[in-house]
């Protein structure tokens, strides 16, 4: 483990205080112009009671640089477009610090846009091309000018990096730390419950709400799709009588008598309208915006997430955005902004949930609520080893020979270093040209996702222990698959790999029927136009209307390293699947089962490893190695 | 005078009589045969009034110019309905099986049940049918034709699905083992290429069957229309009677093919239901794969083939006149027989909730559990209701000759039959072996509009079956007639 400084250094003391002052400005006119940058959203993003939105309108000249046309944007007298980091020139930091440099991968694909870098330096007197601008900052960076500099420019530009990192931190663990009784005074009880205001897992804070495929994947811990919903404990939920997914308006209780600020909100001034750019339909919505009931309360479906705190309720931050295009259209989720206190607050108290009696407009992969009585996700206590499962001795089906020298493709997925974070998901998903299908198909059980991210609860519903577990395609030796398609468009390919023909393939969904994984996806719809654009990845076909799909272990990615290795006289030939690079903690191996040294031949060779399903004797190519932790009712896990 | 006292002594036989005796009783067909071909088929019989029994009824029926305002409007309705069906199968053409309610799991839905369910009507149909030929029963005469043709319009209703459910219904014929540029071949291992094949011979054998019982009877139309001067009538007619005479030889090489294409329909109980089970007993879901589901498939097809043709019987009779000869012991032994298919079905679904709740691992015991008690609980017990209890009130004989009792329990059974599908291929899927809990199958408007289209032209094929060929097989009324002649003549 490394501890990185952080890169940008600490955040500078009272911001959200000056954000406030910002607003009082605004509201007493004594702001003359506004530029919003960086593809910043205050109009959504700041808490409702602050009243930034409706301050904004009396500002005489404001503009909105953004790569999104947003409710900000919206409110302003003029929006510019921003290219996209991967159009432009810049430089950044990583995670760690190292800085680096950044070239367009593309030409612009608005050749008018133009980067923060190049609008500053217009609106400052002296316009300046990026590639200019990046070039003098690390001219000052590095100190050098001239050939020197040229030299180093292009280096950096080649390596990609313009320097290391900064230096680790040694940072001693304060004696102690973990000791227990060191628990917090308890809260003075107020009535109602306690508000947690908490990013949404893929959407953050609103910002990435305009990308399908993260509104689209299941939230790691709920499963909800397209959405949000208040998160209570199971036992609060079942103290005040709510079932999943039913309706309650929240209120904060404190304010219940203070004027709404939304009922306040005034309508645009009518001398703003034309000007809008988005024309007068974008100001008819906004004025269409519905004035919400005094006291300020919404919304919102609840969920009860086993061993969340009791007598909280988690209002999700990144829902209800009302400008943004088709992706952030209406009803995708609450926006908790409108409760959050000015001061921006992340708790408050007097949270009231008032059943409305309705059933909210939710959507989740997951329909079982409680536990898991399942194995499909081992524990195995620290050293210990899973007891070996016994082979099926007897299958009708004949072993596949395989021609000598051929490598063995498998995979293993460590349970214990998965965090569920939905990156390997999202991944496969941009690899492999998996469409989106929008909140209805899924609530009907139709989503596409090659790899779904399953999470297992172990023990008690208040505390319980959580396993995430990533299913892809199993790939199995004896695929229960193959021998009931009737038109052999699944088959077993010469390294072991279950590949679909989806050109042999006519439907019958029968393979579906068989996989026991249940990890085959069926195109119920025609999705290739929606596809087409120029962000598919072209070494993978598109698929039409009709026919089976499945995870492939990224057969495009197996095929360019097989020529690659053919060009290269044998040498090189890794390959690294979509999911596998995409993974922060490594948990994902993949490669060849016949060499011994191999990552996943290690895997296999671990007393953890397990096959899912393994009773079937379907001998399955994926397999898993169990997470460690102490069992139940011997203390809590790391 | 009526057949009632040669059929119970038939009825008697049927009981007593083996296979040796139906060798034996070739003899008897033979000189049956020339008795009839004394009279030949062709010759012009009077209008007029003839002896007590005959079959003028029948030919009249078929003959008739105008219908009533009843079976015209049966027919609109039914019309309409296939009109309904053509609609569906357009929609779905054009828009693809998304239209449907299927999802991951619930792959297969109404497609799968109403395939078994029509698959299990004509079956049934159709073996009741071959019986009867086989042992040359008296009550073949009455209601094996339209049995026949219930289970080739049931066939027909059926054959829809395994084609239009593909996700790709138009490259349904890669499943038909031809030479093709591809190189490639159909899996013979897959149970869906066993079900082309079960179904397409049952379409075979189930028309041939329906059909070389018709020529005999086609010949009598043709000659009738001619009498009446009704040319256009008597060629169309004429086309498919092949040139019947009624000679000897005609006779002869007619039964032997009559029986022969009888014998054939039995072993497709074995094939297209069994086929159709195999379907779902092969794969590795824990609620379907179970040995006991051919069984299961097979036996409770009966009581909705019979419920369908017993139901059908008792329509016709009434609508038709026909109650001289569909009488009421012919009602009384289709009644019988359905309570008896019934109380085997009672045993099959004994046997799958003991085996399925406590003999099975404990993967099927979850499913089963999860098929018998979770949301379509309804499905499975209104099966055991419809099919298994209900025609239990059949062991009453006054309910027997009612057609207010068997029209209700032959149409309710087969329903049953219809959600016991249901509850298999949808209620099957509900627990699997992953810990996977996912929406629920809802058929949609198109799966509604699909199933009410074929079972309308169901319903159209029987009507127009009934307005233009006769429902009752004449020459076989004929030779009953004459034998029963003779052992009056005997004693």
């Amino acid at each position: 483990m490394r501890h990185a400084p952080p890169p940008l250094g600490a955040p500078p003391p009272g911001r959200r205080g000056r954000l406030a002052a910002l607003v009082a400005e605004m509201e007493a006119g004594r702001v003359s112009h506004l530029l919003h940058l960086g593809g910043c959203n205050p109009a959504y993003d700041a808490p409702a009671a602050l009243g930034f939105a409706e301050a904004l309108v009396r500002v005489p000249a404001s503009v909105h640089l953004g790569r999104h046309f947003d409710e900000t944007a919206a409110l302003c007298r003029l929006h510019a477009p921003l290219p996209h980091p991967l159009e432009a020139w810049g430089d950044s930091l990583a995670f760690d610090g190292t800085p680096s440099l950044r070239q367009p991968a593309t030409p612009k694909l608005a050749p008018e846009a133009r980067g923060e870098a190049e609008a500053l330096s217009v609106l400052l007197g002296a316009p300046t091309a990026e590639r200019e601008a990046v070039r003098a900052t690390w001219r000052g960076v590095w100190g050098e000018d001239g050939p020197g500099f040229e030299a180093r420019w292009a280096a950096a530009l080649e390596e990609g990096v313009a320097g290391a990192a900064p230096a680790p931190l040694a940072l001693p663990l304060r004696p102690g730390w973990d000791a227990a009784g060191a628990a917090p005074a308890a809260a003075p009880v107020a009535p109602g419950l306690s508000a947690v205001f908490a990013p949404d897992p893929h959407l953050r804070d609103g910002a990435f709400a305009t990308n399908a495929w993260l509104q689209e994947m299941p939230r790691p811990l709920t499963k909800i799709v397209w959405g949000n919903a208040v998160l209570l404990a199971p036992a609060t939920a079942a103290r005040l009588g709510l079932a999943p997914g039913d309706e309650v308006e929240v209120s904060l209780g404190g304010e219940a008598a203070a004027p709404s600020p939304d009922a306040a909100r005034p309508g645009l001034p009518e001398d703003v309208r034309p000007r809008l750019l988005g024309g007068e339909q974008m100001a008819r919505r906004i004025d269409a915006r519905p004035a919400p009931a005094a006291p300020a309360a919404l919304r919102a479906p609840v969920w009860p997430a086993p061993g969340h705190a009791p007598e909280t309720a988690t209002l999700l931050l990144g829902g209800g955005r009302r400008v943004g295009g088709e992706v952030v259209a209406e009803g995708r989720g609450y926006d908790a902004y409108r409760l959050r206190p000015a001061d921006g607050a992340w708790t408050a108290e007097g949270l009231v949930l008032r059943p409305t009696g309705r059933r909210g407009a939710l959507v989740t992969t997951d329909s079982h609520h409680g536990l898991d009585p399942t194995d499909a996700a081992r524990v195995v206590a620290p050293g210990d080893a899973l007891p070996p499962v016994e082979e099926r001795p007897f299958s009708l089906h004949p072993d596949w020979p395989y021609p000598e020298g051929v490598r063995a493709w498998g995979m293993a997925i460590d349970l214990d270093a998965c965090i569920g974070c939905n990156a390997c998901a999202v991944a496969c998903q941009a690899e492999n040209n998996v469409p989106v299908v929008g909140p209805a198909e899924v609530a009907r059980g139709r989503e596409m996702h090659w790899l779904r991210v399953e999470r297992h609860h172990h023990g008690a519903a208040e505390a319980p222990s959580g396993t995430f577990q990533p299913v892809p395609c199993m790939h199995c030796e004896k695929a229960p698959c193959e021998p009931v398609c009737p038109v052999n468009a699944t088959l077993h390919d010469h390294e072991g790999l279950n590949v679909m023909v989806h050109a042999r393939c006519v439907g019958t969904r029968t393979c579906s029927n068989n996989c026991p994984y249940k990890v085959r996806r069926f195109n119920w719809a025609d999705h290739r136009r929606a596809l087409a654009t120029p962000a598919r990845n072209p070494e993978v076909p598109l698929r039409p209307r009709g026919v089976m799909e499945k995870c492939t272990y990224c057969s495009h990615r197996i095929a360019e390293a097989r020529q690659r290795a053919a060009a290269d006289d044998g040498a090189g030939g890794a390959v690294e699947t979509a999911c596998q690079r995409a993974c922060p903690t490594q948990a994902i191996a993949f490669g060849d089962l016949n060499d011994p040294g191999s990552a996943v031949s290690r895997a296999r060779r671990d007393g953890r490893s397990y096959a899912l399903l393994a009773e079937l004797g379907t001998r399955p190519r994926t397999t898993y190695l169990a997470r460690v932790a102490r069992p139940a009712g011997q203390g809590a896990e790391g | 005078m009526s057949v009632g006292p040669a059929l119970l002594r038939r009825l008697g036989w049927a009981a007593a009589l083996s296979l040796a005796a139906t060798a034996l009783g070739a003899a008897s067909l033979s000189r049956g045969g020339g008795a009839e071909a004394a009279r030949p088929a062709h010759a012009p019989e009077p209008d007029g009034p003839g002896p007590a029994f005959d079959t003028r009824p029948v030919a009249r029926a078929a003959l008739r110019r105008r219908t009533g305002w009843g079976f015209r409007l049966a027919l609109s309705a039914s019309a309409f309905g296939v009109l309904v069906l053509a609609f569906a199968v357009g929609v779905l053409l054009l828009r693809g099986v998304g239209v449907w309610g299927n999802n991951i799991p619930h792959v297969w839905g109404f497609d799968l049940a109403n395939y078994a369910w029509w698959i299990g009507v004509a079956n049934a149909a159709s073996l009741f049918a071959a019986v009867l030929v086989l042992r040359r029963h008296g009550l073949r005469t009455a209601v094996n034709r339209f049995a026949e043709a219930a289970a080739l319009a049931a066939v027909v209703a059926a054959a829809f699905y395994p084609v239009l459910h593909l996700g790709r219904p138009w490259l349904a014929y890669w499943v038909v083992p031809y030479p093709s540029v591809q190189g490639f071949w159909p899996q013979f291992g897959s149970p869906l290429v066993w079900d082309l094949w079960g179904i397409l011979s049952h379409v075979l054998v189930t028309s041939t069957f329906w059909f070389v019982g018709l020529i005999p009877d086609l010949a009598t139309l043709r000659d009738r229309a001619a009498v009446r001067g009704r040319v256009a009538a008597a060629r169309a007619y004429g086309l498919f009677a092949l040139g019947w005479r009624g000679s000897v030889v005609h006779w002869h090489r007619h039964q032997a093919a009559y029986r022969m294409v009888a014998a054939l329909v039995l072993p497709l109980l074995l094939s297209a239901q069994t086929v159709v089970a195999l379907e779902f007993a092969t794969t590795v879901v824990p609620g379907w794969h179970q040995a006991r589901l051919v069984p299961h498939i097979v036996l409770t097809g009966l009581p909705s083939g019979l419920g369908a043709v017993l139901a059908l019987a008792a329509v016709l009779r009434r609508t038709l006149d026909l109650d001289d000869l569909i009488d009421d012991l012919d009602m009384d032994l289709l009644s019988r027989l359905t309570a008896a298919a019934a109380l085997a079905s009672l045993a099959v679904y004994a046997h799958e909730a003991l085996a399925g709740l406590v003999l099975e691992d404990a993967a099927t015991r979850e499913a089963t559990a999860a098929r018998l008690f979770g949301p379509l609980a309804p499905a499975w017990f209104g099966a055991v209701a419809l099919v298994a209890l209900l025609p239990q009130a059949l062991w009453w004989k006054r309910l027997r000759t009612a057609a207010w009792a068997t029209v209700p329990i032959g149409v309710l059974a087969a329903a049953g039959v219809w959600l016991d599908r249901y509850s298999l291929v949808v209620g099957g899927v509900l627990r699997e072996r992953m810990p996977e809990a996912r929406p629920l199958y809802v058929p949609t408007v198109d799966e509604w509009a699909l199933f009410g289209g074929t079972a309308a032209l169901f319903a159209l094929a029987l009507l127009v079956f009934a307005r233009f060929l006769p429902v009752v097989s004449m020459f076989e009324t004929r030779h009953e007639e004459t034998e029963h002649e003779r052992e009056e003549e005997e004693r």
